[in-house]
């Protein structure tokens, strides 16, 4: 009997279960954005959700760009537009969609990568792909939780281009290869640079082993010119806008602003399966050499943070567990195959056994790396909650496009690209300000304030065919650049009612209080945000006092 | 030639079957407070956005290619065109939120066209 099949469908049912059916409380869909644990997680729901409502992605929608309406769409769209498609043919909200296609790429990744493994070892590869439950052990999993998502879209792409080099003697893969650099660029410009120089690394394999040929150099040429024509668009986009913004510098970065890194040592004990995969893979390197190449190429790639490639090589960190796992299962694999031969596929099976219990962390035994349960002490909500969606919600139907938004203090808002969700231009208190006031007892119409927004690429716009402005560099002295902020200039001003530090709750409302006395409307309001409309724009709409 | 048709068919028919029954199955598990109409709609969404427009757009390759990993290889070329040709048609004017009922019919046409034209020039060969 041919177990295989049942098999790679157990691995896919654990990682769907383990990865996003348990941080998601085993439903597909929710009442709003669910398990969202960071800023840039929103950051791809917003905008996805921006591309849906205006229908394309020509604009980025306003709200992520302090109001303008002509900045170009310039974030690479794959992603956000799988998940509009996902959405829509299943039912389920954009939110969840967009979020699912991430969690279904980085699985995608793995039984690519078991593809690939599989062409050289069909023992290899059996015994690798329990490794890939680590894509949610605790410094992977951040990917997901804290946003990363299109850089994982991208990566599992990048493993495609890996596939189509492998089947480059396949007829129509040149045209593979193409989409798959095509799709690369357009769902992470930054990692084309790796696809392109692994393009570069095994030509120069097949060179150096005298298996180049003429039709892999058309395969090349053809993918070249496709991938070419596919991101031409998004590469100028890409060139005038984030190139200038975020030039290359030689630097040496080993912070990632917070963010736990994967380092190879949280591999613990599996390094020695790994080492012994390596040693097998080199001395059998002409049968290997792709699964060997992507290995350490990407373990090289993952280190690029010496060289300046900061948070470029962070992210191909959190898919470690995918890139490495060929080494893991070939190091077991050769320890294996030294049984006698009718205990060989016994022994194999019960070696992946016992590997799935320790990865799925039934018995946490130290140094050996295990699935991260975070829904272990209940259900992952993230960052938003009913009410403040209610109230996102009703801002974004109910007031003028151009509405602009003041937020004052609300627990969750330091996550500022939630706020996006309000679908308006916004500005919202800087706490350590509105506390310093709280401090003073003192109530005042100016309050030091941040723009939050996407400055990435500076909000590039189109100044002629073909040139790009940048509103980021030109337009500083504007309306949303300033530092500080009369609240009174502003058509809505949203209240948190309820925080973790009471006094600053009660502070919003008295706030809200005095705005009420001076003529602000009640427009909107639930058991935790309230929301004035400020009738005295402009004017006096807050008296200046002490208390 | 119309029995070679209707093999072919009955095979492909088969493994899509068989995939569209795990998916559910694997949905419905991982999922299980959302229901079964929940899952059996993203399943059927799942399988008409890739899993399909990939088996027809790598059904040329079906003698080189084991059928898992083919189905696997051509989902994902489905996201990736899909993805592509999403964003640029969005932006020559063609709203996006009815992609998903054109371009996954666009590129099964497309499979079925390249699968044709290959299997003619092998001398009419399935």
């Amino acid at each position: 009997m041919n177990i295989e099949k049942p098999y790679l469908a157990l691995i896919f049912a654990l990682l769907l279960f383990l990865g996003v059916g348990s941080l998601w409380d085993h439903r597909l869909q929710h009442d709003f954005p669910y398990a969202y644990l960071a800023s840039d997680t929103f950051q791809q729901q917003t905008r996805a959700q921006g591309i849906a409502d205006a229908g394309s992605y020509a604009h980025e929608p306003p709200y992520i760009v302090k109001g303008y309406t002509d900045v170009i769409g310039y974030y690479p769209p794959v992603l956000h537009h799988l998940g509009i498609l996902l959405g829509n043919a299943s039912g389920i909200p954009l939110y969840d969609a967009v979020y699912f296609v991430v969690f279904l790429a980085a699985l995608a990744a793995a039984f690519v990568m078991y593809a690939i493994i599989r062409s050289v070892s069909r023992e290899a590869a059996l015994l690798a792909l329990p490794m890939s439950i680590l894509l949610f052990s605790d410094k992977s999993y951040i990917g997901f939780l804290w946003g990363h998502w299109a850089s994982i879209v991208g990566q599992m792409f990048l493993i495609c281009v890996f596939w189509a080099l492998l089947r480059h003697e396949l007829e129509g893969s040149g045209i593979m290869l193409g989409l798959f650099m095509g799709a690369l660029a357009l769902s992470h410009t930054s990692k084309l640079l790796y696809g392109v120089v692994f393009v570069a690394l095994y030509g120069a394999y097949l060179l150096v082993t005298a298996q180049f040929t003429k039709k892999f150099l058309m395969g090349v040429a053809l993918a070249a010119v496709l991938a070419g024509i596919i991101s031409a668009y998004n590469l100028l986009i890409f060139v005038q806008s984030f190139q200038v913004i975020n030039p290359y510098t030689f630097t040496i970065s080993t912070d990632w602003g917070g963010t736990p890194i994967f380092y190879l040592t949280d591999f613990g004990i599996l390094l020695l399966f790994m080492a012994i995969g390596v040693v097998a893979g080199i001395t059998l390197f002409r049968k290997m050499a792709v699964p060997l190449m992507v290995g350490i190429f990407m373990l090289l790639v993952g280190y690029a943070n010496y060289i300046g490639f900061g948070i470029r090589a962070f992210q191909p960190r959190l898919l470690w567990p995918v890139y490495l796992m060929f080494f893991f299962g070939l190091g077991l694999w050769a320890l294996i195959r030294y049984a006698p031969e009718k205990f060989r596929l016994p022994s194999l099976f019960g070696v992946v056994g016992v590997f799935l219990v320790l990865f799925l962390g039934m018995f946490a035994i130290p140094g050996v790396p295990a699935y991260y349960d975070i829904s272990e002490q209940g259900p992952v909500q993230g960052l938003m909650d009913s009410w403040h969606w209610e109230a996102f919600q009703w801002l974004s139907k109910n007031t003028p496009a151009d509405a602009k938004v003041y937020f004052f203090y609300g627990d969750v808002y330091d996550q500022d690209a939630l706020l996006r969700n309000a679908k308006r231009t916004h500005v919202q208190v800087i706490p350590e300000d509105f506390v310093a006031r709280l401090q003073n007892r003192s109530i005042t119409r100016t309050y030091q304030s941040d723009t939050p927004a996407d400055h990435g690429a500076g909000m590039p716009y189109w100044k002629s065919f073909g040139k790009i402005g940048l509103h980021q560099r030109e337009d500083i002295n504007g309306f949303m650049w300033q530092r500080e902020y009369d609240v009174c200039d502003f058509d809505y001003v949203v209240f948190d009612k309820a925080s973790r530090q009471q006094a600053l709750a009660q502070y919003n409302l008295l706030i809200a209080q005095d705005m009420a006395g001076k003529g602000a409307s009640l427009a909107f309001q639930n058991d935790v945000v309230l929301v004035l409309k400020n009738n005295a724009k402009g004017g006096d709409c807050i008296e200046e006092r002490t208390f | 030639m119309k029995s070679a048709h209707s093999e072919l068919v009955r095979e492909e028919g088969k493994a899509l079957g068989i995939v569209a029954g795990v998916l559910f199955v694997v949905l419905l598990v991982a999922f299980y407070k959302s229901g079964v109409i929940v899952a059996l709609r993203m399943a059927l969404a799942l399988l008409w956005l890739f899993v399909v427009p990939g088996m027809l757009l790598l059904l040329f390759l079906r003698e080189k290619l084991q059928r898992m990993e083919r189905i696997l290889i051509g989902s994902l070329l489905s996201a990736g065109v899909l993805g592509i040709a999403s964003y640029y048609i969005g932006l020559i004017g063609f709203n996006v939120n009815y992609h998903y009922l054109v371009l996954p019919l666009a590129l099964d046409g497309a499979g079925i066209i390249v699968f044709l034209w290959h299997s003619k020039k092998k001398g009419g060969e399935l």
